[in-house]
């Protein structure tokens, strides 16, 4: 115990400041050849002549496939006993799917590579989680997600940044060419990691460190937790208010703004990744210091008054520094999530199982939220629509108030 | 035969449209103004003479290889496809792709919807510009199709739903010449 513990100190000083540059790179690669797969893909299928419906099609599958992977796919890394070889399969696999989109623009080739890539989407994601876990000590894990959250919205940023000139200059294709190609840094940054974390430090681990290769315990009453529970319903909640909001306000500059439409929108989706990659880490040191639940309550508090905000304002300048306030939530939610479902679960075997049912909750909430707020654009304005936005926020956060609570260990001697 | 009756129209719109004069002028509307024409004004027949073959429309009629079948042929550079076709402005600039053809009930093109704006595919609006607004001189294997309109003109224009009761479509200041419809009034 002795022995171990000071080992663990030793390493999580270094680790979650310093130390991890592999840990880093990865995320920030990760996020980068991630970005092609949004809205885009819609956009390359469109100049590869595709009619609307096969393009529905195809993305419906994509959709429903990330929805139905999310559970299996956390359970399946939890089952794993290598969360490094998990990690590098899926990173493998949504470098296949990209280049196979780049490649081959069939109906055939895209439905395989958008269920391809969704699956091994919801692999990596929480197995980049587990990594991280196993990696640094409990009481630096807040720290680190911080980190993690700060490198992956650099890699978001320049991402964004680097495809949106590709697919001016060179060509649709090439954004999904280049995904492919960043997969193979993400697995040089995987591979670093193995060597420097985990084969000789592994067996010194307690077990509460530790994500167990096989459940201890194979119960699933952490189903029945109700602080997970109440996580999920507020991450559905955050995700059904927030989703539509950049979607409905980029339409809205494109319908106000002129020739520098474009770029206004590139602000508005470059803008808050430097704000989340500022906040993150203050965000895990804040969550470890002061507890969850204030930090969330404040990364809550941003989607009302974003949405107040922008129903307020048609100026496409306005909207970009609106915008903003989706860093401060998403830096929120995004080092939040993965630390309060490791406060729950980290002990029951399940982390990466809960991991994939808050993804479920996440898909949900962000795919109706899009729904739902386009219904109320189209048949009572852009504004009603962040009206209704700003007011699922309220609730999101009155719910986070109300029924979540503090899911930071109390700390012992 | 299905194929013929595809793209004949599209052939004679070609021609047709080459024909237009173009109006430079461009002038600045509110929405709802006459920029945008409710599509329910019926088709202006004039522009669509007879089905006789244009000169140099097809390469040859030769007679059935297959049995039963008759094959019009043409040069792979007479004939497009349009869907994924970016539309551009006089000027040059690129306003968006085509990702779908509306006809009336006749089956005469009437508008094209295009991907109009955004960034990385987030903050496009599908929009409805008029048929008749665009030309296809520009040799369309490879170049763009050309709308006698510019972004200004399209960009506040209403978003094309496939629900709406009614569809506006963004069509030139002026009305053509042709046009025999009642004057609309807005």
């Amino acid at each position: 115990m002795n022995l171990s513990h000071v080992g663990n100190e030793r390493r999580a000083s270094a680790s979650a400041t310093r130390g991890l540059p592999g840990l880093d790179w990865l995320n920030f690669f990760v996020a980068n050849f991630q970005t092609g797969f949004g809205p885009f893909i819609s956009v390359y299928l469109t100049s590869a002549g595709w009619t609307q419906g096969a393009i529905g099609a195809a993305l419906s599958t994509g959709t429903i496939a990330s929805m139905a992977s999310q559970v299996p796919a956390g359970a399946l890394v939890d089952a794993t006993r290598s969360k490094h070889m998990a990690a590098a399969a899926a990173i493998a696999a949504i470098g296949i799917s990209a280049l196979a989109i780049g490649l081959w623009p069939n109906f055939l080739a895209i439905s395989a590579a958008e269920v391809l890539h969704s699956f091994a989407s919801a692999i990596l994601g929480p197995a980049i989680a587990a990594i991280t876990l196993v990696l640094v000590d409990p009481d630096a894990f807040g720290e680190r997600l911080g980190r993690n959250a700060r490198y992956a919205a650099i890699g978001n940023a320049v991402a964004a940044g680097v495809m949106g000139v590709c697919a001016s200059y060179l060509g649709d294709r090439t954004v999904f060419l280049f995904a492919a190609l960043l997969a193979i840094p993400a697995l040089m940054a995987l591979a670093t990691l193995r060597e420097a974390g985990s084969a000789p430090h592994r067996p010194r681990l307690p077990a509460s460190h530790r994500v167990p290769a096989r459940p201890p315990n194979r119960s699933w009453h952490f189903l029945t937790d109700r602080r997970l529970l109440a996580f999920a319903v507020c991450s559905v909640l955050f995700h059904l208010a927030n989703a539509a909001m950049l979607p409905i306000a980029a339409a809205a500059v494109t319908k106000r703004a002129g020739r520098e439409a474009g770029l206004i929108i590139a602000a508005c989706i470059v803008g808050p990744q430097l704000i989340t990659a500022l906040v993150s880490p203050w965000t895990g040191r804040a969550a470890e210091a002061w507890g969850r639940r204030p930090i969330l309550l404040l990364g809550f508090c941003a989607l009302p008054i974003r949405g107040i905000l922008l129903a307020c304002t048609t100026d496409p300048y306005l909207i970009v520094a609106i915008q903003l306030f989706d860093g401060l939530g998403a830096a929120v939610f995004g080092v939040l999530f993965p630390l309060i479902v490791a406060d729950i679960t980290r002990d029951t075997g399940h982390y990466t199982t809960s991991l994939g049912l808050g993804g479920l909750a996440i898909g949900g909430g962000a795919t109706l939220s899009t729904a739902l707020a386009g219904i109320v654009a189209d048949d009572f304005g852009v504004g009603a629509a962040f009206l209704s936005l700003a007011a699922g926020g309220l609730i999101a956060t009155a719910v986070v108030w109300t029924f979540m609570p503090e899911t930071r260990a109390p700390a012992d001697g | 035969m299905l194929m013929t009756r595809l793209f004949d129209p599209l052939r004679k719109i070609r021609c047709a449209t080459g024909g237009y004069g173009r109006s430079k002028r461009v002038t600045l509307q509110i929405v709802g103004g006459a920029l945008v024409l409710a599509i329910a004004t019926g088709a202006n027949p004039s522009a669509w003479q007879a089905a006789t073959p244009a000169e140099g429309a097809y390469v040859s009629t030769e007679p059935p290889e297959v049995l039963g079948t008759h094959l019009q042929r043409f040069a792979h550079t007479d004939l497009f496809r349009i869907l994924g076709k970016e539309v551009e402005s006089p000027s040059g600039e690129a306003m968006g792709r085509i990702v779908d053809l509306l006809v009336d009930e006749t089956g005469r093109p009437q508008a094209v919807i295009i991907d109009f704006g955004g960034f990385l595919g987030v903050g496009i609006r599908k929009i409805a510009i008029d048929w008749h607004t665009l030309r296809f001189d520009q040799n369309g294997k490879e170049d763009a199709v050309v709308a006698d309109l510019d972004r200004d003109e399209i960009k506040a224009a209403p978003e094309y739903k496939d629900s709406r009761e009614v569809i506006a479509i963004v069509t030139a200041a002026k009305p053509k010449q042709h046009d025999t419809g009642p004057d609309p009034g807005w």
